[in-house]
């Protein structure tokens, strides 16, 4: 059993095995060992950490595979159902849990997260993902024109 | 007190943000991690290779991802402007070169390559993380990276030993591989030999 | 007297206590100024906040109260934004548990649209360009004329480098399109810095197929050049001064995808020919096309300007057949010989006499030729010791003949079969039938070649006569058995056949080496070699396929009825008809932006599918 230390001072308890989902603190018991202190994460809150726990211990059998290769090769923006429940948050939480997962260094964690964000932005129009997002357009007029017009002749292109 | 007295908000809006004060800024973060990498430092010349390891892997902890929750959605936005975040950066590369260094004790050499290549992202002049990505590579086979990286090495630093020594070592291991390959290839043109020509 | 003048309603103590709160808490609020939440950053511009929440109607409303109500309100609001993060929390914890239905629903509606975050802005750029690199074209376009950040990342080298990679010279699994690889004389590829790639998880190791290539020309080539297809996959050349982001590279090819797709093409006719024009290649790279006509000449042309650089004459009869590479060019005639020639100089270098009758098609490679001749067989000559050994099993003139992986060749003849041979044991390995009429074409499928064709029948295993009977009788029963079960049934259920694809077989399927014919009985079909089975039957030409060519993405058929066909290779479909010339077409030849055809009206036209289309 591994204790982890949130940012805001909670203690999680865990299993090896799924703490070690995580290559960041698996690297660091293959080096140093298991230890009765707790291993602190000052970049995780509580909340998230939590989470990220829960994520950790559905997939812990999961096949750790190292090949990048096969997802690259097969590169579906499809989620499963689990994970797809999981990732419907509000925004903030979203990226929240893909920073942690940057900074834990879970892998499949951080694609599902990014697959998500992806997922959100594809089909839409400029102003549809402005508006998913709440961003401002800081075009000029001039430019804004230009890149409709060149994007256009692009998307022309791809749309037959 | 003015400028936070309701309705007198002209300009000042951030007065009004409640950041979290219990998370730590970067350059607390920053002075915890010199602190544990020096504490590491002590432990490794003391030859303390777990307390050394322990002390690094914590300092990365602290070190690692400079953009955490709030501060990735908070504070200033250029990573490259910032002096704190690129000294951050320069420790982490520290520690991960002292973590191969400690590795490279232990003889785990496939992980002495991943920190080495950890420690390069960060630093990529770091001598010391190319000299001993050099050797763990001789060291798993992988003979032709080796090659190259200790023959860069030798043109900034013609006279020194260490690299002098691991080409030895290298081209001791090449010679076995090419008489490995040698016998491969004879068996084959022995048995082709035996064939009728067409 | 100014309503602050009036005692108000409230006690002196409850004043100082929310002083005290204030300056409990103010000052440390204060103490760092950079470190601000999303909500309250001031370089990310934000959308105006609709009126209802925005500050200034809620001053407004304000000053709308009586003094009493405002002074109370306005320390609420006071001690709410000097409380540190947790106290909010709290607070609003106490607020929201008194509020009323009116009341949630205003904060559920008001707050919805405050809950977005601008991602870009906020993550690490390897995690936003991991993000947009999961997007297809169409939607990076869009996301490209979101704003300046989101434009500087969705242009970004990377991510366009991964589309190219994805598309370029294969098929996309995700959305089909396959961009061609393109040959260019002067282009030079930038290639992204390997540290940038390394953060985005882009392999250095699987860049064998991605990069194009400038021409061969050039002089120094980098030192990995894959074994395999020197021609076709070489690691690009970085050359100092002009480099192209991937986002252009995309877009030129998907240029010419596009004329593709739409039949957008430039047309160009070589005149010289006396007579028809049986044979032609030509190599953009060297800027050549060699035609072989019934004139007894070969005419070497200059492919962009179309002028005759070299008429190289030597043979007695026509010339049905040709090929050349980088040092010399063999051409196979009705005189019954081979004669091959530098063609640069236009001197006959050597003649090969072996034939008893014409020859009528002819391939080499590295090592060996290959020839077949009316006299009904196919001769293999090696290149290096001279000898020559004939294969015989046709009977009748030998039409095509075609390598495969140096030990096959694959051969079609007028006898309407197809045979595969086997070099090194010199038999017959298989012998194709189907087509009705005389093979004029049959070419075996490349390295890398993926398609589509499922077998459709289930596995064929060669049969006693006996067998067959008995499952002839068994098939007649079980289709009795099934009619009598469906008689009451509408609908009709077919007898299943065994072994339906499985997925595994699917993706098998892919790979496996195809030979595409095309007939005098106007049908092509496509084969599998490794079966012998035919796995489909492309019809649309009016009379006999005289000419065949294809490659990853299409294939060319010409024929007697003086069209193209382009059919798409995943499904078989005839994409666009050419009318291409006066008279039948004879000889096709395929790049990735141009078709070249030669017909029996002397006459060679090019396709032109490119840039300049």
């Amino acid at each position: 059993m591994v204790q982890l230390l949130s940012s805001d001072n909670e203690t999680f308890t865990v299993d090896k095995q799924v703490a070690e989902r995580s290559i960041l603190i698996k690297n660091m018991l293959e080096d140093v060992g298991e230890s009765d202190a707790p291993i602190p994460l000052p970049n995780v809150t509580a909340k998230i950490l939590k989470k990220v726990i829960d994520w950790c211990e559905h997939h812990r059998g999961d096949p750790v595979s190292q090949q990048e290769e096969i997802n690259d090769r097969k590169r579906l923006t499809e989620i499963d159902e689990w994970d797809q429940k999981f990732m419907e948050v509000d925004q903030e939480t979203l990226f929240e849990i893909i920073l942690a997962a940057n900074y834990l260094d879970i892998k499949p964690l951080l694609d599902i997260g990014c697959k998500t964000v992806a997922n959100m932005i594809k089909g839409k129009s400029p102003e549809e993902i402005r508006r998913t997002f709440n961003i401002v357009n800081d075009f000029t007029p001039e430019v804004r024109q230009f890149g409709i017009i060149s994007h256009c002749y692009f998307l022309a292109m791809l749309s037959t | 007190m003015r400028s936070l007295v309701w309705p007198v908000c002209r300009g000042a809006p951030a007065a009004y943000c409640a950041y979290n004060k219990q998370l730590m800024d970067l350059q607390a973060k920053l002075d915890k991690g010199t602190e544990l990498k020096n504490t590491g430092n002590k432990a490794f010349t003391s030859n303390d290779v777990k307390g050394a390891l322990t002390n690094y892997h914590q300092a990365i902890f602290y070190l690692k991802g400079t953009e955490n929750i709030q501060q990735a959605m908070g504070g200033v936005s250029n990573e490259q402007e910032d002096p704190v975040k690129s000294q951050m950066k320069q420790v982490l590369g520290t520690c991960y070169s002292n973590m191969a260094a400690c590795l490279l004790k232990e003889e785990k050499w496939p992980r002495v390559i991943d920190y080495c290549k950890k420690a390069l992202e960060a630093d990529p002049k770091n001598k010391k993380a190319h000299f001993r990505i050099a050797q763990a590579y001789i060291r798993t086979g992988k003979l032709d990276l080796a090659r190259e990286e200790l023959q860069d090495l030798l043109r900034s630093d013609p006279d020194d030993a260490g690299v002098k020594r691991e080409l030895t070592l290298l081209k001791e291991k090449d010679k076995i591989e090419t008489s490995k390959e040698k016998k491969i290839y004879k068996n084959m043109f022995e048995r082709m030999a035996k064939q009728p020509d067409n | 007297m100014t309503p602050l003048d009036r005692p108000t309603e409230y006690d002196m103590s409850e004043k100082s206590q929310v002083s005290s709160f204030l300056t409990r808490h103010g000052p440390i609020q204060l103490a760092s100024p950079r470190q601000l939440c999303y909500r309250h950053r001031t370089d990310i511009p934000r959308r105006p906040v609709a009126d209802q929440l925005s500050r200034s109607a809620a001053q407004k409303r304000l000053e709308t109260l009586p003094k009493a109500d405002q002074s109370a309100i306005s320390h609420i609001w006071s001690m709410f934004s000097a409380a540190p993060a947790d106290q909010r929390k709290l607070i609003l914890q106490g607020i929201v548990s008194t509020c009323c239905m009116p009341q949630l629903s205003f904060l559920a509606s008001a707050v919805e649209p405050l809950l977005k975050i601008d991602f870009l802005a906020v993550l690490p750029s390897e995690i936003s360009l991991k993000i947009l690199s999961h997007l297809d074209a169409t939607s990076l376009c869009h996301a490209a004329q979101v704003s300046k950040t989101w434009k500087a990342l969705a242009d970004d080298d990377i991510v366009w480098h991964r589309m190219c990679e994805q598309h370029i010279d294969k098929k996309c699994t995700k959305c089909g399109w396959g961009l061609p690889l393109l040959y260019k004389k002067k282009a030079i590829r930038k290639r992204p810095s390997e540290e940038v790639t390394a953060a985005c998880g882009a392999k250095t190791e699987s860049r064998r197929q991605i990069e194009d290539k400038p021409a061969q020309e050039a002089p120094n080539k980098r030192r990995r050049i894959s074994q395999e297809d020197t021609a076709e996959i070489k690691k690009e050349i970085i050359a100092d001064g002009k480099r192209r982001p991937w986002k252009e590279v995309y877009s030129e090819r998907l240029v010419v995808e596009r004329n593709w797709r739409t039949n957008k093409y430039k047309m160009r006719t070589l005149k010289g020919h006396k007579d028809g024009v049986m044979c032609v290649q030509f190599c953009e790279n060297k800027n050549r096309l060699i035609s072989g006509s019934y004139d007894k000449t070969v005419h070497v042309w200059n492919l962009e300007t179309g002028e005759v650089l070299q008429v190289l004459k030597g043979h007695t009869r026509c010339v049905r057949a040709l090929q050349f590479d980088d040092a010399k060019l063999v051409t196979g005639s009705m005189d019954n010989t081979l004669k091959i020639w530098n063609y640069h100089t236009g001197q006959c270098i050597r003649t090969l006499q072996g034939h008893t009758d014409g020859v009528v098609s002819l391939h080499f490679d590295s090592r060996i030729l290959v020839s077949g001749s009316a006299d009904k067989n196919v001769k293999v000559w090696n290149f290096l010791t001279g000898e020559c050994f004939t294969l015989h099993g046709h009977t009748d003139w030998v039409n095509q003949v075609k390598i495969h992986r140096q030990s096959m060749v694959v051969s079609a003849s007028d006898d309407t079969t197809i045979r595969v041979w086997d070099l090194n044991t010199r038999t017959c390995l298989k012998v194709l039938e189907g087509h009705v009429g005389q093979v004029q074409a049959a070419i075996p499928s490349m390295h890398g070649f993926t398609h589509r064709f499922m077998s459709n029948t289930p596995k064929v295993v060669a049969k006693t006569p006996e067998e067959i009977q008995q499952e002839q009788l068994h098939g007649c029963r079980q289709d009795q058995q099934q009619r009598q079960r469906n008689a009451g049934n509408e609908e009709v259920t077919i007898i299943p056949t065994p072994a339906q694809d499985t997925s595994d077989d699917e993706d098998q399927s892919m790979n496996t080496p195809i030979i595409i014919s095309g007939s005098l009985d106007n049908t092509l079909k496509v084969w599998s070699m490794d079966s012998g089975e035919c796995l489909r039957t492309l019809f649309g030409h009016v009379e006999g396929v005289w000419a065949v060519a294809f490659d990853k993405r299409r294939f060319v058929s010409g024929s007697s009825d003086s069209t193209i066909r382009i059919w798409d290779t995943d499904s078989g479909q005839a994409l666009h008809t050419l009318q291409a010339h006066q008279k039948g077409v004879t000889s096709v030849s395929l790049s990735d932006t141009k078709i070249v055809s030669a017909s029996e009206d002397g006459e060679i036209r090019i396709f032109d599918y490119g840039l300049q289309a």
